[in-house]
């Protein structure tokens, strides 16, 4: 099979749902024997979109990674756009348009894409939240599928979100709720559709669990829509109450813990030291309510350590709810009342956190997930041959 | 027509473990807690705000209280946003007026950028008091209808008595 893999950023060091799952797919691709490109940016950053990695083609662990310049960002009326955005809770379609064009955008990785894509059996190119992935599906559609990372927000309502999936190719899903989203809610209606989901690894620990330790474990961005600020509150109150916590944050953002005993903030840090501090824990709390997968709730699982989700997720709490991988919340007096169940019932927590890693073994190995994206791709073929013979 | 690939995911069911069960019984312990601390019909806010109630058609209202609120429900949100740039004698100068109006453009998107920041933040906090005022002007209909129900209780009561 030989694909080409377009997304905004590609690199091990940025944090993000869809990056990793980009970046998984494309080293699992590649290891399977697939022919993998990768066509991104110099960026490493979305917020200042800087040319950091030079452009040219490297390959990495067998994937030809094909870098270009990011030439396009207006970041001035972008934040105008977005500002509306946030205010009105939809645009008109010229101004849809404008907050396309206001994106970062790549005028070389858009050339290469209308010359190469036909070299190519499919262009898998994601999230949609970016404009750099709708300007890269236009460029070819019939050859793109898209991988949404759809959430609940402002953007998925917008109409240039429904052009995107309803010309693609095919759209795929990561979760069952993210297709009930687009489908149910949003009825957007898709030429082809399909759950996919994401591969799950992190390095094998050879020290066994610290029981004593009562850490709370939060990993991911730290933003404002990831919900942290909400679990900083509760963290604080709770620990001011006299409560036996403590907040490890990893990952980097904006929005980071304030100064206070409660909270240890780790930066970024390496996939094992992550391991460590997600085995360590005593629960890994997701409090975003905007997620189409979640990597934080399945590599907490695959450390063994229960999870603690907002009760406003549909798609973390269904997972939950799936594998009884562990609790959640929907607002303090609750966040405190699963965290002491916890504390208090450790034997049941760690039953909780090994359902959790049977559930990713049964479902969300790269090897289950690439399969069933096999499957996926030879259905699709085989309906194209039969329209074309129809 | 969409053709979607039926895969479901392998669920996995210990016999032992049930997250919803263990949840309804910390809400069940934190439902007790509220009865025993004495706010037991505390309701979960509904995060949606509350709608502007309208006039009431069955009492008594002060229409000044109606109109201000029916306007602070309108127009809260709607902030002009967009830069005004009209054309002045200084953007009609050959190369100079050209070069003008990019700088003042560019000049008006830094200010923005910052106002809109600002404003985003006034906005969200217009908005929460703005749905407090309505439930509060919602919960005095309800009142003022107890009020006029028991008066009138009362007043046949009274009747009833002196007869």
């Amino acid at each position: 099979m030989r694909l080409a893999v377009i997304v905004h950023r590609y690199s091990d060091e940025v944090a993000g749902g869809a990056e990793k799952l980009a970046h998984g797919f494309a080293q699992a691709a590649a290891q399977r024997g697939w022919t993998i490109e990768v066509w991104t940016t110099c960026a490493r950053s979305h917020y200042s979109w800087e040319n950091f990695f030079p452009a040219g083609a490297s390959e990495i662990n067998r994937a030809l990674v094909r870098r270009f310049p990011v030439t396009h960002w207006d970041h001035f009326h972008r934040a105008q756009l977005e500002f509306r955005l946030t205010l009105l809770g939809t645009l008109p379609f010229d101004e849809q348009l404008a907050w396309l064009e206001t994106g970062a955008h790549s005028a070389p990785l858009y050339r290469h894409i209308r010359a190469h894509a036909s070299e190519f059996d499919a262009l898998i190119v994601l999230p949609y939240a970016m404009p750099l992935a709708h300007y890269a599906v236009w460029c070819a559609p019939n050859r793109a599928i898209v991988l949404p990372c759809l959430h609940d927000e402002a953007y998925a309502y917008l109409q240039v979100t429904r052009l995107l999936m309803e010309n693609a190719r095919g759209v795929i899903f990561n979760s069952p709720e993210e297709r009930d989203l687009a489908l149910c809610k949003l009825k957007i209606q898709p030429q082809r559709f399909a759950v996919m989901g994401a591969g799950v690894e992190l390095p094998a620990l050879d020290l066994p669990r610290d029981a004593s330790r009562r850490d709370l474990v939060y990993v991911g961005r730290l933003e404002h829509g990831k919900n942290t600020h909400l679990l900083y509150q509760y963290v604080q109150r709770y620990f001011e109450a006299g409560g036996d916590i403590r907040l490890i944050v990893l990952g980097d953002g904006p929005v980071r813990p304030p100064a206070h005993p409660a909270f240890e903030y780790r930066g970024f840090v390496s996939e094992a030291d992550k391991a460590r501090a997600c085995a360590d824990a005593l629960a890994i709390c997701q409090p975003s309510v905007n997620e189409s997968f979640s990597f934080t709730i399945m590599e907490a699982w695959v450390c063994q350590r229960p999870v603690l989700v907002h009760h406003d997720c549909a798609v973390t709490q269904a997972q939950v709810r799936r594998c009884d991988g562990g609790l959640w919340f929907r607002d303090y007096e609750e966040f405190v009342g699963a965290l002491e169940w916890l504390a208090r019932n450790p034997e049941r927590a760690k039953r909780m956190g090994a359902n959790g890693a049977d559930f990713v073994r049964a479902n969300f190995t790269w090897d289950v997930v690439l399969d069933r994206f096999a499957r996926i791709f030879a259905a699709w073929q085989n309906s194209n041959g039969a329209a074309r013979r129809a | 027509m969409a053709q979607e690939i039926s895969d479901d995911l392998i669920e996995i069911h210990d016999p032992e473990i049930n997250a919803a069960e263990i949840m309804a019984h910390i809400r069940e312990q934190i439902a007790r807690r509220r009865q025993e601390q004495g706010y037991a019909q505390r309701v979960f806010p509904s995060f949606g705000g509350t709608a502007y109630p309208g006039e009431p058609t069955d009492i008594e209202y002060d229409p000044n209280l109606y109109h201000h609120l029916r306007l602070a429900n309108e127009t809260f949100a709607n902030v002009d946003t967009a830069a005004q740039l009209p054309a002045t004698r200084a953007t009609q100068f050959p190369i100079f007026g050209a070069l003008w109006v990019r700088v003042r453009a560019y000049l008006h998107r830094i200010i923005l950028f910052y106002v809109n920041r600002a404003l985003t933040h006034q906005v969200n906090v217009n908005r929460h008091l703005i749905s407090v005022l309505n439930q509060l002007t919602a919960q005095n209909q309800d009142q003022r209808r107890q009020i006029l129900a028991l008066k009138s209780q009362l007043e046949s009561l009274r009747a009833a008595k002196e007869n």
